[in-house]
């Protein structure tokens, strides 16, 4: 195969990875508010087209870190939390808490303006494209892990546990002493 | 068609706005949970794409830890909703006001 080719399906694959991404996000974001599950679906829709431009920035570990983490334990999490809490349809707001929420948006739009602008002027600095060398790969990463990053991945490990101990701590029923 | 790094810069801002968004125009904490996960993505993805860029696997190693991180925060945060919804019967953060005044 020739590299013109090559390049038109790679293209064809990062548009159609980031386009399904965007999309899927724009329905968690604001058309899932009266179903809590129909945004859990479409967010593992959009974790898995990450997943795909993970795949594209030749990052195969992590695509399927997270399509194991994100899209297999978080969403079953966020699954299970909203079977457990069995939510009524959302009652309409209080009117006095309108002149907030429409704060709340023009500080977003905001920052959205100042996001674009850095983005701008990041545009000016002529990128040069990706180089050919090959960075991905389990074995490159799991080196550097143990390695330069071990003090890191030790910490995290104690994240984890914190957050473990945590999570059953909170959630646990409180029953009232006798 | 030539796709580098630019392309998916512009793809991660526009993913971490669209996150942003949802957060401060939702009133569902599980609803806004799921756009900080939408706009922790959008961090990845800048991440790893620099990774490639720059040829180096650092960034590839930071996209792993704040996975991690984001696994550990959806896990804390739902038991907090959880804890709260019992108290509360409700998840709607308009009703939520227990420390306000």
């Amino acid at each position: 195969m020739n590299s013109a080719v090559a390049e038109i399906i790679y293209g064809l694959s990062f548009y159609a990875c980031a386009g399904l991404a965007i999309f899927s996000a724009l329905w968690v974001a604001f058309l899932s508010r009266q179903n809590p599950v129909r945004g859990a679906l479409w967010l593992v829709v959009c974790f898995i087209s990450v997943a795909g431009i993970y795949v594209l920035l030749k990052a195969p570990f992590l695509a399927m870190v997270q399509i194991l983490v994100y899209a297999g334990a978080v969403m079953v999490l966020f699954v299970m939390i909203i079977m457990l809490l069995d939510l009524g349809k959302m009652e309409p707001g209080a009117r006095g808490q309108a002149g907030i929420r429409f704060l709340g948006v023009i500080i977003g739009l905001l920052i959205m303006g100042i996001l674009g602008i850095t983005l701008a002027q990041a545009w000016k600095v002529g990128w040069k494209g990706f180089g050919e060398a090959e960075i991905g790969g389990s074995e490159k990463i799991g080196e550097v892990l143990f390695t330069k990053y071990l003090l890191p991945f030790e910490v995290l490990s104690l994240l984890l546990l914190v957050a473990v101990i945590s999570a059953i701590y909170l959630a646990r029923r409180w029953e009232e002493k006798k | 068609m030539r796709i580098g790094a630019e392309h998916f810069l512009i793809l991660s801002v526009v993913l971490f706005s669209i996150g942003m968004l949802g957060v401060l125009v939702n009133r569902n904490l599980i609803l806004i949970l799921m756009n900080i996960e939408l706009m922790l993505n959008a961090g990845n993805i800048l991440l790893v794409s620099f990774a490639r860029y720059l040829g180096d696997i650092s960034g590839q190693v930071y996209a792993f830890l704040v996975m991690v991180v984001a696994a550990c925060e959806v896990a804390v945060g739902l038991a907090i909703i959880l804890a709260l919804f019992r108290n509360k019967d409700t998840v709607d953060v308009e009703r939520i006001n227990i420390l306000k005044w």
